[in-house]
């Protein structure tokens, strides 16, 4: 009888024990599924923000994508505008220098047609004097003068040897040139041979005129390579003495002194 | 007389079943923790879950903003890239127009071409047209002439002994020969509004070697010269001029057509 009333003291012990155990288990799992539940929103929260922000930047990267493709375009385009514009440079500048640049450029020593034709014209056996007799009369016979009634002299005024040589046309001023080219290049020096532009005054009237002045033999000849005339036509001494000549400017390859 | 629930003696049989009722009872609230104490646990590592996806999610969300910083910058700086290549573009396609402009002016040079000279829509011409109080051709012609200073070609131009220079060129020079003079006042009369019809530069020789260029103007009903280089008359008849200077004519041009005789 004794052992039955223990049990029963046991399980009256018990039963509230594990009631209070259940009670407080039972709180402790409302709590924790609150703190899930929360966890939950939160999770579901952030994978809303990650949907949004993948969305946002397959939107970007889109975007960013279509600008390369943009640029790229472009830089296709502007290559070819840069092409364009280097080819119209190239055809303005190849006009540009006849415009714009001075009488040295145009005397050419280095020209291989003015060095190939001198070849044909002259022997390095002949003497200084039959030298410039074959160049003088190549420039004024083989030369076909060619006086344009228009000459505006933007792009038209000094010529270079290799176009004169390969058209055998040019102007008087083109001759000019061409001769003082072909002296250069025949080795006469740079202070010898001198393209002289200047007025001339007689008998109160004025003219201008160019022609190339060189040196050897001890004297001073004025080459005018003009039906007629002979590179020893003119002797510098006998035409300053009759003409007034007021000198306007000197040049050939190396120098140009002006006004 | 009423009975306590004390003075009640349960016999041995009915303790028994008190016991197994209270034995009964005893399991299920153990069993009811027991399930509590699992459910708890369940709870606790679905926490550990979430939590480890709210970080993992958090990563990546950082990760994501990252991203979209980078991006976002790239796009900027390609927005950039863009500007400046357009800009680029913009600047390329006004030195091609320049470029091409002035290849059809040397192309027209070449092919002596002379309505290449006469501008009346430059602005540094238009700005000295308007200037001008009226369209008194006396008056223009008397502007060129007097402010214009005769200059011969070769003091101004690289040693050349001719050179035709641009409207501009000889407002901004306030020299010029007597094409560059002739070549201003017809642009003048052009930007003044006078007819393509009317006004012409003409050209001719006045020996065998000297040439000489003048302005020709429909004038009161009469074709008139207006010489900038002589500043003795204002205009003279055309005919009387011709035989005047004795002019062997040559050809003409304005900005719309030009004229040559070979």
């Amino acid at each position: 009888m004794e052992r039955r009333f223990l049990i029963i003291a046991f399980l009256m012990i018990t039963i509230p024990f594990f009631s209070y155990m259940f009670h407080i288990e039972n709180q402790k799992v409302s709590a924790q599924l609150d703190i899930n539940t929360m966890l939950k929103e939160k999770v579901d929260q952030s994978y809303l923000i990650i949907d949004t922000a993948n969305s946002t930047l397959k939107d970007r990267k889109i975007l960013l994508d279509e600008k390369i493709n943009y640029i790229n375009q472009l830089t296709l385009e502007e290559k070819s505008l840069q092409e364009k514009q280097n080819d119209l440079t190239l055809q303005v500048f190849s006009y540009r220098v006849y415009e714009t640049n001075d009488p040295r450029d145009f005397v050419d020593v280095n020209d291989p047609n003015v060095q190939y034709t001198l070849t044909q014209i002259i022997t390095p056996s002949m003497g200084d004097g039959e030298k410039v007799r074959a160049i003088f009369n190549y420039v004024r016979d083989d030369i076909i003068k060619e006086e344009k009634l228009t000459r505006n002299g933007r792009i038209d005024y000094w010529n270079y040897p290799k176009n004169i040589i390969e058209t055998k046309k040019g102007e008087y001023e083109d001759k000019i040139i061409l001769l003082a080219s072909m002296l250069r290049t025949a080795g006469f020096n740079e202070s010898d041979v001198e393209v002289v532009g200047a007025k001339l005054e007689l008998a109160g009237s004025t003219s201008s005129d160019i022609w190339v002045e060189l040196k050897f033999n001890g004297r001073t000849y004025l080459l005018l390579p003009r039906l007629n005339n002979n590179y020893d036509s003119f002797n510098k001494d006998e035409i300053y003495s009759l003409y007034k000549v007021e000198e306007l400017y000197r040049f050939n390859d190396k120098k140009l002194v002006g006004l | 007389m009423t009975k306590n629930w004390w003075d009640y003696k349960l016999n041995v049989k009915q303790i028994d079943r008190l016991i197994i009722v209270m034995m009964v009872v005893s399991s299920i609230i153990f069993v009811g923790y027991t399930i509590k104490y699992s459910e708890y646990n369940i709870l606790l590592k679905e926490e550990n879950i979430l939590e480890n996806n709210f970080y993992f999610y958090s990563q990546e969300k950082a990760n994501l903003e990252d991203t979209i910083k980078v991006t976002e910058n790239s796009i900027k700086s390609e927005d950039m890239k863009l500007s400046e290549i357009q800009n680029v573009i913009v600047q390329r396609e006004q030195k091609l127009k320049d470029l091409e402009n002035q290849l059809i002016g040397y192309e027209k040079l070449r092919k002596n071409d002379m309505t290449y000279f006469i501008t009346p829509d430059n602005e540094k011409v238009l700005s000295l047209a308007e200037n001008m109080n009226n369209n008194d051709p006396v008056e223009i012609y008397e502007f060129v002439r007097d402010k214009i200073k005769y200059v011969e070609d070769y003091t101004t131009h690289d040693f050349r002994f001719e050179y035709w220079q641009l409207p501009e060129e000889t407002i901004n020079l306030g020299t010029g020969d007597c094409e560059d003079q002739a070549i201003l006042l017809c642009t003048l009369f052009r930007s003044k509004g006078y007819s393509s019809d009317d006004v012409k530069v003409a050209f001719g020789l006045t020996s065998e070697t000297n040439g000489h260029a003048w302005v020709e103007l429909f004038y009161n009903g009469d074709w008139v010269v207006f010489d900038p280089t002589s500043n003795s008359n204002s205009y003279v008849e055309k005919t009387r001029y011709y035989s005047l200077v004795n002019i062997n004519y040559k050809g003409s041009f304005n900005d719309i057509t030009y004229e040559v005789i070979e």
